[in-house]
């Protein structure tokens, strides 16, 4: 089902195939106004308005497909979001533990407590900012991994399958959103309908 | 009237699309390769923190000629950086006129700042982690000039090359990347935690910031290498001033 944008109606993808209406200086998909009756595609959204039902097929198609990318973008930033809420979760219960145990180093245990919060944070901004936060977790995931490095040269390899994955949800969550931006700008573009009259031909 | 290029029919001005031949006419989103920036980002990051991985992990003295390698090395890579990105960083060296705002913050706020921040960590490290305060100045007591080489080494190298860094380098790929707003508070996120230190996030993330607003605010380096001198150079005067104090007394 695609949602025209003018009216508040649902038009489905057959009704929108089938639309036999003489007038063709209304876009079946988009609704822009003003076209020419003899155009083959709407000057808007490239709706092949006096094409073959396979033409009209093949735009919806490559329109189900944009919005999928999109769902399955979003996904991955949300994801990537997790990522930081279990890291912020993670830190604060090792820090606990640490911290409930005698004789503990009371620098690990700020540290690690900072480190929750600076997860938490960082969580939190991405719903607002995802980009930024996303980008800024991924390296400072890096530095506090690099952190316990030089405080253990073996931890490199200690939980090396849970970096990988960690480092890869946050690349792909920062990369899925800057792919979203141009997916979704033109999504909006195609949707908007368009008064061509009001410009002459 | 908008021409299209393929089947040449005249378009409304308005249109996306060629009514004709559907051939797209106008971009119906931005282009924009974030994947050079981003990479140029992480490639100049992670050299860095490698770096400072390798000095960390070599079982090295302290002491002054180690200290001032460790600081050459640091010279080294981000001038390659910066001639690799010579054009638009070197723009930011353009001077410009101090106003009172900056001259009260440089002057005032940020010795003041330093001195805050001393007598804290001075304060935590006894009584909650009941560790001896780390003291710069204390690398540079054998050498022949301990103050001029402290200051060199502590106060004016980071000033000079971190500003090139984060505030230049750095910040110019982001600007490019998000807003001016968000590239101050990502290039403060990167400073902080390139300085390998979790605790220090209290004082060293705001000043990050500051010298962040500097830089967008007045398109200069300056100011933020001046504050960051001054700062770094108010921490190295009160260690010398203590440590002065415990040989007299």
């Amino acid at each position: 089902m695609i949602k025209n944008p003018d009216s508040q109606t649902q038009l489905s993808n057959k009704d929108i195939i089938q639309d036999n209406s003489t007038d063709n200086s209304v876009c079946h998909y988009c609704s822009s106004t003003g076209l020419n009756e003899e155009d083959k595609f709407c000057l808007n959204c490239r709706f092949p308005q006096n094409g073959t039902k396979l033409e009209k097929k093949h735009f919806l198609y490559s329109l189900k497909m944009k919005k999928e990318t999109i769902v399955k973008k979003e996904k991955l930033v949300k994801r990537a979001r997790i990522v930081l809420f279990v890291l912020s979760g993670l830190n604060l219960l090792i820090g606990v533990f640490i911290g409930l145990r005698i004789n503990t180093d009371p620098l690990l245990f700020v540290g690690l407590m900072i480190g929750a919060c600076i997860y938490f944070t960082l969580g939190m901004w991405s719903r607002v900012k995802p980009f930024q936060a996303i980008f800024s977790a991924f390296y400072v995931f890096i530095v506090f991994a690099s952190i316990a490095v030089i405080d253990d040269p073996h931890a490199v390899y200690k939980g090396l399958l849970f970096k990988i994955i960690i480092v890869t949800f946050l690349v792909y969550g920062y990369k899925a959103v800057k792919d979203l931006i141009p997916l979704r700008e033109e999504l909006k573009t195609l949707q908007k309908s368009i008064n061509f009259k009001d410009d002459g031909m | 009237m908008m021409e299209c290029k393929k089947c040449n029919t005249t378009n409304n001005n308005k249109a996306n699309f060629c009514g004709a031949c559907g051939t797209k006419l106008k971009l119906t989103y931005s282009i924009f390769n974030y994947k050079k920036q981003i990479n140029k980002i992480s490639i100049f990051f992670f050299t860095l923190v490698v770096y400072n991985i390798c000095i960390s992990l070599i079982e090295t003295d302290y002491n002054y000629i180690n200290t001032l390698f460790i600081d050459l090395g640091f010279i080294i890579l981000v001038s390659i950086f910066y001639f690799i990105d010579f054009k638009e960083t070197n723009k930011l060296f353009q001077f410009k006129k101090l106003n009172n705002l900056i001259l009260l913050i440089v002057c005032v706020a940020l010795p003041l700042l330093a001195s805050l921040v001393y007598y804290f960590t001075d304060f935590i490290n006894q009584y909650f982690f009941e560790l001896i305060q780390m003291s710069y100045y204390e690398h540079f007591i054998y050498s022949p000039a301990p103050l001029l080489l402290s200051i060199v080494s502590i106060a004016l190298m980071p000033a000079i090359f971190e500003e090139i860094a984060f505030r230049g380098i750095i910040f110019n790929q982001l600007v490019k990347l998000t807003s001016l707003k968000s590239s101050i508070l990502i290039s403060a996120i990167l400073f902080t935690i390139l300085h390998f230190s979790l605790i220090s996030i209290l004082w060293i993330f705001p000043l990050g910031l500051l010298f962040g607003y500097f830089r967008a605010r007045y398109r200069t380096l300056w100011f933020g290498i001046l504050g960051h001198f001054i700062y770094n150079s108010s921490v190295i005067l009160i260690e010398y001033y203590y440590l002065s104090y415990d040989f007299i007394f």
